[in-house]
């Protein structure tokens, strides 16, 4: 049986559940915790950082 | 002045101590600078998430503040300030503070003391009585807001692990403790950790995790929400916020106001006026901020908090509070103070939580009870670093020159924010890390989104993670003074 991705059971999203959002692919979430891609998303982030960041000075 | 000029400084915390730090490297020995704080702990408040999950002690995120002070030469009372008395005693004309001394030899005895410029960095009063029944005091709900609550917070969810654990399902509810509350960013951040640590130890199905929030949406964060540059789209907070929650099984229930917690049971009641209740096993409800609660005091001892303060407590700046009477779409980054000084004693400014901001940033709303769903807007983390690093060097300018030029921007619609909202721990957590700018949204100069998109990003990852994990070192290097610590931004 495939494990459930969406956690909270349809029952109760059919009548309430209005915030349409995004659910992230298997690749996306191999993507967030690959160690390779995620170092250099990391020196990315860091200078999109000190760019908003040097805003402040 | 007579001598060098008295800057005192109240509080120590973020806000407070960047204001120290950056005073006494500014103008050295030009000044003397005098920090009164009831806690002699500086504690790197981000961090007390991972206290509240048991991957840190609470140890690892404060240090004594004395050594420090000494080393820079910086006079260290720790008291409560009580008084501000901004035009002295009759016929001196000399503005000073009165203190209670808190700890040490002095302990409960009281002091008077003299200042020239004073900066007001209290932080908040964590205000558990607005809501009976909240708060650890009243031994129902748990709290992260400092580290010793958020050890307490970690002992209790212990005791729900040790019951799943067993086969007792149990109802987790974490989120924001009345209508007019605010860091929904550290609601939410505790609300994902926990449900990560759960899901670590393979008892998801045993935990119903709720998040309960003020916002009239999920992804509001008390600052109406964002829209984000995400992998090749301009995304709202609300879809990435509901997709973490998606992701680690938690339940959302926006719009509710909560006015009263019971062992084992929240008290809501709706935008729609529906008066509802929540079962609980484990509750973290952050509670609503005001002001410490320091009054002011004419030459006469006539009643003057009211020139300082707002009824909140929060102190009076040169905002235009007027503009809250607009409607919310006129609202614009205008309305919030650029210098963080008391339009009546221009010698006194408030930095971080402590000044009164002229209004929410996000719709106010009230449910037909008349109960607020208007989140507070959030002045904690990096933005209170940046207004009180900006108030530093203005004040070291005007000292220095003999003119208060202002140069330095300093208000929350001028600067930029960075969040990360840190799941898990150690190497292989994960984050959602957003940068924003301006932090005030402004629909006049950015009227697609309010903010410059070229600045404002978000994205989910373990990159965010090390971010976050690495500000808690770097932070604290930065707070303790040590070599190059001024290379450091806020």
């Amino acid at each position: 049986m495939n494990k459930r991705k969406v956690k909270i059971p349809w029952s109760e999203r059919a009548y309430n559940d209005w915030n349409f959002g995004m659910y992230p692919t298997r690749f996306e979430q191999w993507k967030r915790r690959c160690l390779i891609i995620q170092f250099f998303r990391f020196i990315i982030l860091s200078l999109k950082f000190k760019k908003t960041a040097s805003i402040n000075d | 002045m007579n001598g060098k000029p008295k800057i005192i400084i109240i509080g120590a915390g973020i806000s407070g101590h960047t204001v120290s730090l950056n005073l006494i490297r500014k103008l050295k020995r030009k000044a003397e600078i005098i920090v009164i704080s009831p806690n002699g702990n500086y504690q790197w408040v981000p961090s007390n998430i991972w206290i509240g999950t048991g991957h840190m002690k609470a140890k690892q995120v404060y240090f004594p503040l004395k050594p420090v002070y000494d080393k820079l030469g910086i006079d260290f009372h720790q008291a409560k300030v009580i008084s501000i008395h901004p035009e002295g005693d009759t016929g001196e004309n000399n503005p000073y503070v009165t203190a209670e001394y808190v700890a040490g030899e002095k302990s409960g005895q009281n002091t008077k003391i003299y200042y020239d410029f004073l900066v007001n960095a209290t932080g908040p009063k964590l205000n558990f009585e607005a809501v009976p029944g909240l708060g650890p005091d009243a031994g129902n709900t748990v709290s992260i807001c400092t580290y010793g609550h958020a050890t307490h917070a970690y002992e209790e969810l212990s005791k729900v692990i040790e019951k799943m654990k067993k086969g007792q399902r149990q109802k987790i509810v974490i989120g924001l403790g009345h209508g007019g509350a605010t860091c929904q960013g550290a609601a939410l951040e505790y609300t994902l950790n926990v449900a990560s640590l759960i899901k670590k130890q393979g008892l998801e199905d045993m935990a119903d995790i709720r998040y309960i929030t003020n916002e009239m949406f999920i992804g509001d964060l008390g600052m109406g929400g964002a829209y984000v540059k995400n992998s090749g789209y301009i995304a709202h907070t609300r879809n990435i916020v509901s997709s973490l929650f998606y992701e680690y099984g938690v339940k959302w229930y926006t719009q509710s106001s909560v006015y009263k917690v019971e062992s084992g049971k929240i008290y809501y009641e709706t935008y729609q006026g529906e008066a509802l209740t929540m079962d609980y096993d484990f509750a973290m409800l952050i509670p609503p901020f005001s002001g410490v609660g320091i009054t002011g005091v004419g030459p006469n001892g006539e009643n003057y908090t009211d020139k300082l303060f707002k009824p909140n407590k929060l102190m009076i700046v040169d905002a235009n509070y007027e503009s809250a009477k607009k409607p919310y779409h006129e609202w614009s980054g205008e309305d919030w103070p650029k210098k963080l000084q008391n339009p009546t004693y221009p010698n006194i400014f408030a930095v971080g939580i402590a000044f009164a901001p002229p209004h929410s940033i996000s719709k106010p709303h009230t449910t037909p009870g008349g109960r607020p769903l208007t989140p507070a807007p959030p002045r904690t983390g990096m933005p209170s670093a940046v207004m009180a690093h900006a108030t530093a060097l203005n004040l070291a300018e005007w000292i220095k020159t003999g003119n208060p030029t202002f140069k330095h921007k300093a208000s929350m619609a001028e600067i930029a924010s960075v969040c990360v909202v840190s799941i898990g721990y150690g190497l292989r957590g994960v984050a959602g890390s957003m940068s924003v700018f301006p932090t005030i949204p402004d629909f006049k100069k950015y009227p697609d989104f309010g903010r410059d998109v070229r600045y404002t990003i978000g994205e989910v990852g373990t990159a965010g993670h090390w971010f976050k994990w690495l500000m808690h070192y770097v932070f604290l290097w930065k707070a303790k003074a040590k070599p190059f610590w001024w290379m450091i931004p806020d």
